[in-house]
């Protein structure tokens, strides 16, 4: 069933992304031609003739800011379409369809949060790759070494917990927003800005927990390292850790209270 | 004969006021039952806990000798009176949602009453009337083969022209053995359709009849009945 629900979820919200992706990397494309046609080149045109001069300056300007526009928006969207996949389609009346099929309520939730990841993760991907369409050729040979570099310095089991912490992080922040939109739709008036409210208390309450953990275990678990560098490596993994086990702890207790809100308070209009 | 849903002292409060008192029922398979009774009498509170969409706050419920939940909404179909279309889809690829998450589901008797009503299944939902779009539902919540089908004002919205059609859809289409509960309070256009009636008024089953035994006993019909019990 939840994959039936993911088919359905996924078809509902891939008519947002998928012409954003296009466009996206066509003006990504589109700007790298610009840089390297050789009629934009400088030397190519003569300092006299102004009107070229200022056509380039436009074509060129007007192309970057479409794309910084669009690499903008492709996290807007990604932000409204988790919020509004939720509060509409499960929350408004939609959710009349969604609450009486034969599917456990729990498996809602799963389904929009797997979702939601999915498009977060692809648009990142996205907008990975039309920045380095972006990047001049000449530069992109240094990535790997990059990589290598970056790999080295915190090695496999340093990779691994940030990788792990990055997809713990995203979990909690869009579990977060469906707690804070139940919470919110507990209210009989103004649902969607007691909601917002709701956001900010939880991000409150989440964030000093986090910093108070962080804390007491930093102090608890210090030792101080000969190389500054090393000890740098050491005490961020130690934070790393820290931080991912908070941020799991965080995200049981936002699904879990997701859950019984929706299973036992709701009340559709 | 065998019952398809009980309550046994059901009760909703919402915070002091009471949307359900008590109530104690027993609708039998194979009957078409009349939930009647003035705006604000419980009827939407209870239909929605038959579809586990509210929670009662005491007593107990049972559809098909299940609480509500997954194996209720196997066999529970559902006309809310709410429009809970959304606007991407086509009336055919809804045809298909419906078929893949409902194992009684008769795709064909869908096409043939769309048909029937003109409507072709390439339009897009967000271009339907609100007329429409009622009759798109019913027609879903209709080509379930269920055991029970609960139907939540599924005239108040339409012409009284559609209205007959509709009755008629609901009186051929339910299966055999299944039981249909019908929520209004346009009693004399349903009034021929109905085997039982339920009297609700603040919360409460006042009365609890088959049609027969209220035209026997008070030489009225259902219409008038109603009229003369809630009087304002």
């Amino acid at each position: 069933m939840l994959a039936k629900l993911m088919k359905y979820e996924i078809k509902a919200t891939a008519r947002w992304f998928l012409p954003l992706y296009v466009s996206i990397l066509f003006f990504a494309i589109l700007n790298k031609l610009i840089f390297i046609n050789p009629l934009m080149n400088k030397s190519a045109i003569s300092d006299n003739d102004s009107f070229l001069l200022i056509v380039r300056e436009i074509i060129s300007s007007l192309s970057m800011f479409i794309y910084v526009v669009l690499l903008i928006g492709i996290f807007v969207a990604t932000l409204i379409v988790v919020i509004q996949r939720f509060y509409k389609n499960l929350l408004g009346s939609e959710g009349y369809l969604m609450f009486t099929l034969p599917v456990k309520s729990w498996q809602h939730i799963i389904n929009k949060l797997f979702v939601a990841m999915l498009w977060s993760i692809v648009s990142l991907l996205v907008a990975f790759c039309s920045i380095i369409i972006l990047i001049p050729n000449k530069d992109l040979t240094k990535i790997p070494y990059a990589l290598a570099q970056i790999m080295d310095f915190f090695g496999t089991s340093g990779i691994v917990i940030t990788l792990l912490f990055a997809i713990l992080t995203l979990i909690h922040g869009i579990l977060k927003i469906y707690t804070a939109i139940s919470l919110g739709h507990l209210f009989n008036k103004h649902k969607l800005l007691l909601s917002f409210a709701m956001y900010l208390g939880l991000d409150t309450i989440s964030q000093f927990v986090s910093f108070l953990t962080i804390a007491i275990v930093a102090k608890a678990a210090f030792v101080p390292f000969d190389d500054i560098l090393e000890g740098a490596v050491h005490h961020f993994k130690y934070f790393l850790t820290t931080a991912t086990a908070i941020t799991a702890v965080f995200s049981v207790a936002y699904f879990i209270l997701t859950g019984f809100i929706i299973k036992r308070k709701l009340n559709l209009e | 004969m065998r019952s398809i849903l009980e309550c046994e002292n059901l009760s909703k409060y919402y915070g002091t006021t009471k949307a359900l008192d008590s109530i104690t029922l027993s609708i039998p398979q194979g009957r078409i039952t009349g939930l009647l009774g003035p705006n604000g009498s419980g009827k939407t509170t209870l239909i929605k806990i038959c579809n586990d969409l509210l929670t009662p706050t005491k007593g107990k419920i049972r559809i098909g000798g299940f609480e509500p939940g997954v194996e209720t909404k196997k066999i529970v179909s559902y006309l809310p009176e709410k429009t809970y279309l959304n606007n991407w889809m086509k009336v055919s690829e809804l045809i298909n949602f419906f078929k893949d998450f409902y194992t009684d589901f008769n795709t064909d008797k869908a096409y043939d009453m769309l048909s029937k009503l003109k409507i072709d299944a390439n339009t897009r939902l967000k271009t339907l009337s609100k007329g429409t779009k009622e009759k798109v539902q019913l027609i879903l919540v209709m080509s379930r083969e269920a055991k029970l089908y609960l139907l939540d004002e599924p005239i108040g919205g339409v012409d009284p022209a559609a209205r007959d059609y509709i009755l008629e859809t609901i009186i051929k289409n339910y299966s055999e053995n299944a039981s249909v509960i019908i929520s209004t309070h346009l009693i004399s256009d349903i009034e021929r359709v109905l085997d039982d009636v339920i009297f609700l008024k603040d919360g409460q089953v006042i009365l609890s009849k088959t049609v027969d035994e209220v035209r026997d006993e008070s030489g009225k019909s259902i219409d008038a009945l109603f009229r003369e019990v809630f009087r304002c």
